[in-house]
């Protein structure tokens, strides 16, 4: 019995660097490829054991589904469009896979962008938050979402074009 | 004799199948005792390897932001390759060592963990928790199989039952609800295959940990399958029905069937007691009435209850308190049963589940008593009173109809007393008879 477990445990440790080698793949290959879109942001910070340090945050766009006025809860595959101002816009959710550019929902019961939170230092991400509670409104940050068919990565979360690391310690 | 040439032995007897593996490992472990097997032993194996697996991630989180991608996806799956790197030598090297097998499986459980996440973290990946579950569940349960090691099991348990509630959230799927067996079936199958190794303090933690998350299995479940407050009551006290009829009477605690059935089954009673879960009006306001249990969930209820009262008669028709607990679970089961079908009279239920949960609290005491059991008889107490303060405390109960029920129970109390007093005189009359 014990001659087999050398094998089986071979065969088990190729399949658990397959799983984080494609991720990874995964990932580089939609931040090379994928098509490039910015979503409006708020920040605001938070803190989870095990999670670490990171910023919250909330997509202008998500923030409009949570208001009642707006029916577009329903569906797993939000439409994109860009608007006038360059910033991305959820035009429409759908249930099945729309022909063009779409974005999937990261929830099973509604409809929500896969834009949550961005890991940064521990000694960055308070500084952030003061930072942007002084002067949100003016600073307008946001984020650029790399999207590829159902694969989503963030890119970059930036304020004024320069990206949050570099302006923090800009700051 | 020397310890080392006779362990050498015993793998060479096992490699050339002389004997079989479980002989060689009892032979190993009375061999090598005080070296591997001491319960405290693989405690701070298990303990001394997850605080170096977090230490090592502490150090790579200083400096993480400055490093370049490839260095972080690097130490991101280097805690991976040191536990897939200890893997394959303790199985080719110290695969009898107990306290090595434990604490390597928990350091390599972590490295799977972590390495997923901390790749996630690298891409700011958000959510997809459910995602990131199933695939660190499926990527642990053959660790638990190969390296003959439970300190995982529990962390796949807690894997799978998180996945489940995700994935069930809300929306009923075939396929979910069948993986989702299908996961925890394939921990159970770890437990079932160690089932006979009861003299080992690792299963008999398997066992524990089993039931524990048997019962969130049961719980997700409830909530996966929307089902109302009466009718999650059912599901879970039938849950608790079939543990206690499956314990085979022991009389120790070792075993998790009885403690947590009786702790189960009796807090499900208390708090059906307050009588809120037979107001038809209370669900008439989430806009549903009738039973939420769809026909297929009431059959396997039903055959759960027969299969209990089978197993509970078979188990402890030579205890007549137990066997009587046991009915008194059932009739529960059965009056909730009834009441999620005709969803009427709340207040009758209301008064049978308080008779017999006092039932129930009076026969322990009385059974603690006779059996000279201090913590039988405070567990009956600790019920009987319970239930009192509850009642008194009851605002949807009149207050003259409180104090009624009180008188009775009281003279019911003095009645039970005086009929122990006296068949105790009658046994002291008989006795001292004998002796002249």
């Amino acid at each position: 019995m014990k001659k087999l477990l050398l094998p089986l445990l071979i065969v088990l440790i190729i399949f658990q660097l397959g799983v984080p080698a494609y991720l990874v793949y995964e990932k580089v290959d939609t931040l090379k490829t994928g098509a490039e879109y910015k979503f409006e942001v708020e920040i605001y910070d938070a803190y989870g054991a095990g999670k670490g340090q990171y910023v919250s945050l909330m997509a202008l766009e998500q923030r409009r589904f949570y208001s009642y006025s707006e029916n577009i809860f329903d569906g797993k595959y939000g439409i994109i469009t860009t608007g006038e101002d360059g910033f991305a816009k959820i035009a429409q959710t759908v249930k099945t896979k729309p022909s063009g550019a779409y974005i999937t929902s990261s929830s099973n019961g509604y409809f929500e962008l896969p834009i949550g939170r961005y890991y940064l230092d521990k000694d960055l991400a308070p500084g952030v938050q003061s930072l942007l509670f002084e002067g949100q409104q003016k600073l307008r940050p946001y984020v650029i979402l790399r999207v590829k068919n159902d694969k989503v990565v963030i890119q970059g979360l930036y304020i004024d074009d320069v990206r949050i690391e570099d302006y923090t310690v800009q700051d | 004799m020397n310890k080392k040439w006779l362990l050498k032995e015993i793998e060479l007897w096992r490699e050339e199948e002389i004997i079989d593996s479980d002989s060689a490992e009892t032979l190993q472990n009375r061999y090598s005792a005080k070296s591997s097997s001491g319960t405290l032993t693989i405690i701070f194996s298990i303990l001394g390897s997850l605080l170096i697996g977090t230490g090592i991630i502490l150090i790579f989180a200083k400096n993480w932001y400055l490093m370049p991608r490839g260095i972080k996806i690097f130490l991101s799956i280097f805690p991976l390759l040191a536990g897939q790197g200890l893997a394959i030598f303790t199985l080719i090297k110290k695969y009898s060592s107990l306290a090595i097998r434990e604490g390597v499986a928990i350091f390599y459980t972590a490295g799977v963990f972590t390495a997923i996440a901390m790749i996630s973290q690298t891409f700011h990946l958000t959510y997809d928790f459910e995602r990131y579950l199933l695939l660190c569940g499926l990527l642990t349960l053959p660790i638990i199989f190969i390296l003959d090691a439970v300190s995982p099991l529990a962390v796949y348990f807690y894997a799978v039952v998180n996945w489940g509630a995700l994935a069930m959230d809300g929306s009923y799927s075939p396929m979910n609800t069948f993986l989702f067996l299908l996961l925890f079936g394939l921990g159970l199958l770890y437990v079932f295959v160690n089932r006979k190794k009861v003299d080992d303090i690792r299963h008999i933690y398997t066992l524990w940990i089993s039931v524990v998350a048997g019962f969130a299995v049961t719980l997700v479940f409830t909530f996966g399958l929307s089902l109302d407050g009466a009718d999650v009551f059912l599901v879970c006290l039938v849950f608790f029905t079939m543990l206690f009829a499956v314990d085979k009477n022991r009389d120790d605690f070792l075993l998790p069937f009885k403690p947590l059935s009786v702790l189960g089954g009796l807090i499900i009673m208390m708090i059906l007691s307050y009588g809120w879960m037979f107001d038809p009006y209370a669900y008439d306001y989430y806009g549903t009435t009738g039973t939420s249990m769809s026909v297929w969930l009431a059959t396997i209820i039903a055959l759960t209850m027969v299969a209990s009262l089978f197993l509970g008669y078979k188990h402890y028709r030579k205890d007549k308190g137990k066997f009587l607990f046991l009915i008194a679970m059932l009739s529960t089961c059965v009056l909730l049963m009834a009441w999620s079908v005709t969803q009427t009279n709340g207040f009758l239920y209301t008064i049978l589940i308080n008779l017999i949960t006092g039932a129930v609290g009076v026969g322990i005491i009385v059974r603690g008593v006779q059996s000279a059991e201090l913590s039988v008889t405070n567990l009956g107490m600790l019920v009987t009173v319970g239930l009192i303060l509850m009642r008194f405390f009851d605002e949807d109960m009149d207050v003259f109809w409180r104090g009624v029920a009180f008188l009775i129970l009281g003279g019911l109390f003095l009645f039970i007393n005086f009929r122990i007093i006296k068949k105790r005189k009658q046994v002291l009359n008989v006795e001292e008879a004998a002796v002249v």
